[in-house]
């Protein structure tokens, strides 16, 4: 379960970009750069499928890395969901079910 | 290995970070920003490093399919558009966490600079930041999008074992 608070709105609307990981169907990850689209709302993101892209093996085993590249510091700013993609026509609705913040040592 | 289009290459080399994925233990490929230290054309081997006692380094012991996303971070119009996936198998090398990763450090502060002086920094922040494994990346296939163009078919390189 997601503490959906406003510092945590006002982080996610802060990144700039995502990185969508789901399995392919060989077992290898499959990573894509897609614009964050971020629905405050309905508390999911909206994200264009690419036409042509590696087909999942799974919608549940899926995850969203929101990324800020920092000029000053060149490096870049993350935070990891977990969750689960829905297809619908030209979207994938991905609905986060676990935030990872990130901190040393805690997660991946 | 089989010879790459230019543009992979320059994707590879000209990159400042990039996403590297692992998969947990529940199964989930989760990809996270990291610096990539060495990539040998000829081979087509690409070298992180990752403090030994991230979950990423166990995650690719124990689940050695991984990928590495090249695409544009945001630095400006005229940064390169090409979106670049390699997968591959991994290895960990923790046989020197010590200084094993120094000798690949020039291709990390090529890309990042100020890490020369954060190093310590981060050592003191962050324990265990300077015991660093390495990983080392046997592509397996390229997958790429030439300006990041999603509407055509990916350009495929498989690489024989």
């Amino acid at each position: 379960m997601i503490d959906w608070t406003e510092e945590l709105f006002m982080q996610i609307e802060a990144f700039s970009r995502v990185a969508l990981s789901y399995p392919g169907i060989d077992g290898y990850p499959v990573v894509l750069p897609l614009p964050l689209v971020f629905d405050r709302d309905k508390r999911y993101f909206i994200l264009p499928i690419p036409h042509q892209r590696p087909v999942p093996a799974s919608e549940e085993q899926v995850s969203l890395t929101l990324l800020h590249y920092d000029e000053q510091m060149k490096s870049e700013r993350y935070l990891v969901l977990y969750g689960h993609l829905t297809e619908t026509g030209n979207e994938w609705i991905f609905t986060p079910s676990h935030v990872v913040l990130p901190r040393w040592g805690r997660r991946a | 290995m089989n010879q790459l289009p230019d543009w992979m290459y320059h994707a590879i080399e000209e990159s400042s970070t990039c996403q590297f994925a692992s998969t947990t233990v529940r199964d989930i490929p989760v990809a996270l920003p990291v610096f990539l230290n060495h990539f040998d054309p000829d081979t087509g081997t690409l070298i992180i490093s990752s403090p030994a006692r991230m979950k990423r380094v166990e995650n690719v012991r124990q689940r050695p399919k991984v990928a590495i996303l090249f695409s544009p971070v945001g630095i400006g119009p005229e940064e390169p558009k090409h979106v670049l996936l390699v997968q591959g198998l991994a290895e960990v090398d923790d046989t020197n966490l010590m200084s094993g990763w120094k000798r690949y450090f020039a291709g990390w502060a090529r890309r990042q600079p100020s890490a020369r002086e954060s190093l310590a920094r981060m050592e003191q922040v962050v324990p265990g930041y300077t015991q660093r494994a390495l990983i080392r990346v046997r592509p397996t296939r390229f997958l790429g999008w030439p300006d990041g163009n999603f509407q055509q078919s990916p350009e495929v390189v498989e690489v024989n074992q």
